[in-house]
């Protein structure tokens, strides 16, 4: 027993000073994830009130957002006096982790409409604004093509999809840059050498180009929305969709866009139109999207826009646990036909609607033994993954991994979704996945890859990467396709070497394959995400937090892997934008209040975990000092550094707001 | 390979037919297929390790992460009975496994792969100097793990192959392997900030990053070496190089490369890069390379010019014919003007880095260090110790501290007061200048 642990009968009336403060604060808030539900909401908000009486308002407000309780996050944000320091401090890390309070619309931080400038300003002052071409991420120089003509057989090409490779690759790469190489450059002339759903694709992509500024969007899109082509006007609509996710804006183009084309007699716009209404809007539980409730429900609807409107109101709605939604999706599924891959996306719309609800979950799924069978189970595990997820509750995995023996795939991605997001159950959770693999059936091998891409997003590390690698080999073409796309959401915006060198000598070794090609190149785009300025991973906040919106990307985004040989390779190609709302930035910068960068200097070096550890110890080991701003890599720490300026908060990520000192008091001492 | 032309010629006819079809001895498997395999079993291994549980205190973080780790261990025990349980037909496997032992017969040969003849045959040399065979290679041994020179075991009668001898890399070097990573790390380095970024760029991100070198167009440096007076911490960053690196950490002494029999000393140097290269990425650290890398002079008895061949050896290993793949190289001594030249040119060893006594703000920092974990009190004033003109390395302040440590017990005492610290650096200096005029450090 430490000295800490003797303090915590004391905590309601404890005041201590505020290095004190800190070391109680960080020991604690990482003891309450171990214990068990029930106690962990009483302690915690002891917890809060003790940084709230400490007035260290940002470590309260990390404390609400776990608990997930809008009146605690209400509070602190009121309680930072307007126009502060740590008002700004605490809207962009609500504007970070996708949170409006009701009322303070009018905060731009918060709503997310400084997203896009200041990650463009990023891109500035990193230098990497060039457009980068789909060739350049290939590097088409370095691969080495074996073919010896008369030997071996020439590598298949399929024009059409290596185009379509292409859009994907430059809209992921140059994601919130505005211009790239091909969509914007050549425009129609190269969107028109697509066909079908491939347009649908190119066009959307263009939505990534302008991710976060719709309005910059709407004046691109206008002209595709009228177009005769229903494959470019869906494209366009979704598109407004992608380029407005994140970002809620009272004016913003794309809902009333939206809403005049949902009824539009064609499948493929309909479907288009409440995807991107689902990307757009994801995770806002806006009431003026319930039109999507009445959708579910009609009779007469086609079984693809039903599967597309459940996880687009899945989205919107993502972890409100509606019952009125949530029955109203649930009556659909059981209509429908249980064999098709579309009725899966049904029920990972229920999913997302219990997303972090953990117990509340367990009504519905009671009701799923009513279902007819391949989707009863299927549907069961998948709500319950959705609302433990990222909790790394035990006993769920235990269940879970009891699933796995008894042969059901789904379980896998269970037990990565709920060991995600905390350290030492993800590391434990990769065991059980070795485990998997040692006694794996061919059917499950998907379920693997996606599972250890989930359990490492944002962290290519040396210990999962030879596993995908094995199953990226596979004689299976399912499995090939499940590991490369996990490798790429594992490496995502990472820049990664040693993956991205793998999947460049994928696309030669599978060069007699188009499809596998394609999704090797997907994936090799996908790891040069926003040139590597921005991630999937929802852990952020120095482990402190776990971002709800990239929870629902990455849930979405493995279920599309899982079905893609029938929907993704097919007719669904720009399911893969599903992913949007996972997007975050992954640069630490720094602004003063008003919004104007400040370069200061930061120490960026390797996380220590100093909970618990006595006296002042070290945060960051290994550490470079540089100016801001900087790349942050999936365990590393920022520690701020700077004399001239003082900071609100010493948890960094995303923007950190700056101050000049108060008073000049420290230096004229030092001058005396 | 040379040897096995008289080892063909007692063929069984099937043999011999199967030997003209095929005059190109097959390799058991491509190059390429075989770094995927080894790469992949050096990383199992890493996986498999159990997270750490910090802080290492006793608390109840420690306790419920502990726990937590528990339960998953458990949870791990029961998926795999359940995995067991589910797998068909156990029984069966222990008969097939049964009648494989029997058709390995007992006691077994061991012998050596010469050659792979084809998938099923394969000549084999038995012991010193006995004959050569060609035999067939039994249907359950694993192709895979086959190599030229490999350790074989064979049937006592028919002298067929029946098994493989996993291991034959020389046990020596096998012991060099740094299992437990050491627990410094960075922070317990005091200073050396522009020592650790060179480090770094030079032997961790060109494992962790190729990219970046890619992207520049320049090939990373092989090799690192470090230099400077005793006591200044080059062990000590080597060891936060092991602890932080996920590479596999190889550690010699100079000395130990200097061995009794004649070409037992290069053999070792090339074993080691061997191993180092199958597990790459791996770092190689040589501490004290001055054992064995002085310059080359005319050599008056048989023990020095073994020495030099073992320094030619290491340098046809650092930048000879083979190609060096993901495996750098650390050096460290205290005396890099004796050193060959040959041994630290560019391109061999293409970073020289110094540790450079202490200064007043680094020792500073070294004080902090090994004081964090002390209870001090409140009169201390390090201030007073470290801004004196003492020429103190990092090793003397930790004897310093140690030293105040050991007064403070001896008098049950259980906090360091100013009176410790002061009387332990008067021990600590007037054994360094003690030692100097017996020529300890000349």
């Amino acid at each position: 027993m430490t000295d800490l642990d003797e303090l915590e009968d004391k905590l309601p009336t404890l005041t201590p000073d505020s290095a004190e403060f800190r070391r109680i604060y960080h020991y604690f808030s990482e003891l309450y994830r171990y214990l068990p539900e029930d106690e962990q909401h009483e302690k915690y908000r002891i917890l809060y009130d003790l940084a709230k009486r400490c007035n260290n308002l940002p470590y309260a407000l990390f404390i609400a957002i776990r608990v997930n309780d809008p009146v605690m996050i209400k509070e602190i944000y009121e309680l930072a006096p307007e126009g502060s320091a740590t008002r700004a401090q605490i809207s962009y890390i609500l504007g970070n982790t996708g949170i409006v309070i009701e009322g303070y619309e009018s905060d731009e931080i918060m709503t997310g409409m400084r997203k896009f400038q200041i990650h463009k300003d990023n891109g500035e002052r990193l230098d990497i604004t060039e457009p980068k071409s789909p060739g350049d991420v290939y590097k088409s120089h370095l691969v080495e093509t074996k073919t010896v003509a008369g030997l071996d057989p020439m590598p298949r090409v399929d024009s059409a999809l290596e185009n379509l490779a292409n859009s994907f690759v430059s809209g992921i790469v140059n994601a919130g840059f505005l211009t790239d190489t091909l969509l914007t450059k050549e425009s129609e002339h190269w969107i028109f050498r697509h066909k079908e759903a491939g347009i649908t694709c190119a066009i959307a992509s263009i939505g990534l180009l302008n991710i976060w500024n719709p309005h910059n969007a709407a004046t691109t899109m206008t002209s595709y929305v009228q177009s005769n082509s229903d494959w470019a006007a869906a494209g366009a609509l979704l598109g407004l969709g992608i380029s407005t996710c994140g970002v809620q804006d009272e004016f913003d183009p794309t809902l009333a866009l939206i809403q005049e084309h949902v009824n539009a007699p064609e499948k493929i716009k309909r479907c288009c139109t409440i995807l991107g209404a689902g990307i757009a809007y994801c995770h806002t539980n806006r009431a003026d999207l319930d039109w999507l409730t009445g959708l579910l429900v009609e009779e007469e609807e086609l079984l693809d826009v039903v599967a597309c409107t459940a996880l687009a109101s899945g989205m919107v709605n993502a972890g409100t646990a509606d019952p009125t939604i949530s029955e109203a999706m649930f009556m659909s599924l059981a209509e429908r036909d249980a064999n098709s891959p579309l009725s899966k996306l049904i029920a990972v719309g229920i999913g997302l609607l219990f997303l972090g609800r953990k117990a509340e979950c367990q009504t519905i799924v009671e009701t799923t033994s009513i279902l007819p069978d391949p989707i009863k189970d299927f549907a069961a595990i998948i709500i319950q993954s959705c609302a433990y997820a990222g909790t790394g509750d035990v006993l769920v995995i235990q269940k879970f991994l009891g699933e796995v023996a008894e042969g059901k795939g789904i379980a896998a991605l269970g037990v990565a979704l709920v060991a995600m997001g905390e350290k030492l159950g993800s590391e434990m959770a990769l065991r059980h996945f070795e485990r998997m693999i040692q006694f794996s059936t061919p059917e499950i091998k998907p379920y693997i890859a996606v599972g250890l891409g989930l359990l490492s997003v944002g962290n290519p590390t040396f210990g999962v990467l030879p596993f995908l690698s094995k199953m990226t080999h596979d004689a299976n073409p399912k499995v090939c396709v499940a590991a490369m796309l996990s490798l790429g959401m594992m490496a995502a915006g990472t820049n990664n070497g040693a993956t991205a060198k793998l999947l460049r000598e994928l696309t030669v070794f599978h060069q007699q394959n188009p499809q596998l090609t394609f999704v090797a190149r997907l994936a090799l785009g996908m790891v040069h995400l926003g040139k590597g300025s921005l991630t999937l991973n929802p852990v952020c906040y120095d482990g402190k937090l776990i971002r709800l919106s990239s929870m629902v990307g990455l849930i979405l985004f493995s279920n599309v892997i899982l079905t893609s040989d029938e929907l993704l390779l097919k007719d669904y190609p720009f399911l893969f934008f599903l992913f949007t709302p996972a997007i975050h930035p992954r640069v630490v910068t720094t602004v003063t209040p008003d919004g104007t960068f400040v370069p200061v200097s930061l120490r960026l070096g390797q996380a220590v975990d100093f909970a618990g550890l006595p006296g002042n110890p070290n945060v960051v080991t290994g550490f470079q000092t540089m100016k801001s701003p900087c790349v942050l890599q999936a365990g590393q720490r920022v520690q701020f550094v700077d004399t001239d300026h003082t900071v609100v908060t010493d948890i960094v990520d995303d923007v950190m707001v700056v101050d000049e000192p108060k008073s000049s008091e420290s230096t004229t001492m030092l001058l005396d | 390979m040379g040897n096995q032309a008289g080892g063909n010629m007692g063929l069984p006819g099937q043999g011999r037919r199967q030997m003209n079809d095929k005059n190109d001895p097959t390799q058991p498997k491509k190059p390429t297929e075989k770094k995927v395999w080894k790469y992949e079993k050096s990383s199992q291994r890493r996986t498999n390790k159990l997270p750490d549980a910090t802080p290492t205190t006793r608390c109840r973080l420690r306790e419920l992460r502990l726990e937590r780790i528990k339960d998953h261990l458990l949870m791990e025990e029961e998926f795999i009975h359940a995995l067991e349980a589910h797998k068909p037909n156990t029984d069966d496997k222990q008969k097939e496994r049964k009648m494989v032992d029997e058709m390995r017969g007992s006691p077994m040969n061991i012998g050596t792969l010469e050659e792979m003849v084809d998938e099923d045959h394969a000549v084999v040399s038995s012991g010193e100097g006995g004959p050569d065979y060609y035999v067939s290679i039994m249907s359950f041994v694993d192709r895979d793990n086959l190599d030229i020179g490999s350790n074989i075991l064979l049937h006592h009668r028919v002298h067929a192959v029946v098994g493989i001898l996993s291991d034959d890399i020389d046990p020596l070097v096998n012991v060099m392997k740094v299992e437990k990573a050491p627990t410094e790390s960075y922070a317990d380095v005091g200073g050396l900030e522009k020592q650790i970024q060179e480090i770094k760029e030079a032997v961790e991100l060109p494992l962790t990053h190729p990219e970046l070198y890619e992207d520049i167009g320049i090939k990373p440096p092989k090799g690192v070496i470090l230099y400077g007076e005793p006591g200044t911490g080059k062990t000590l960053l080597a060891k936060a190089v092991a602890h932080e690196t996920s590479a596999t950490f190889l550690r010699v002494v100079g000395s130990e490369l200097i061995q009794k029999y004649l070409g037992e000393g290069p053999k070792l140097v090339r074993e080691l890069f061997k191993s180092a290269n199958e597990m790459a990425p791996s770092i190689v650290f040589i501490d004290e390379i001055d054992a064995i890398g002085t310059k080359r002079y005319d050599a008056h008895s048989g023990g020095e010019k073994e020495i030099q061949r073992t320094m030619l050896e290491l340098l046809n290993q650092l930048d000879g014919f083979d190609p060096r793949g993901d495996v750098k190289v650390l050096m460290a001594t205290n005396r890099i003007e004796t050193l060959d030249p040959a041994l630290i040119r560019p391109g061999r060893i293409d970073r020289k880095i110094e540790f450079p006594l202490p200064d007043a703000t680094t020792k500073k920092r070294i004080f902090e260090i090994h004081t964090k974990r002390m209870t001090l009190d409140p009169d201390v004033k390090l201030e007073e110790i470290y801004m004196s003109k003492d020429q103190l390395s990092g090793a003397d302040i930790k004897a310093i501290c140690t030293e105040a440590g050991l007064l403070a017990l001896r008098k049950r005492r259980m906090s360091v007061c100013h009176a410790d610290f002061m009387k332990g650096k008067e021990k600590i200096l007037y054994k360094k200048k003690e030692g100097n005029t017996d020529g300890l450090y000349l």
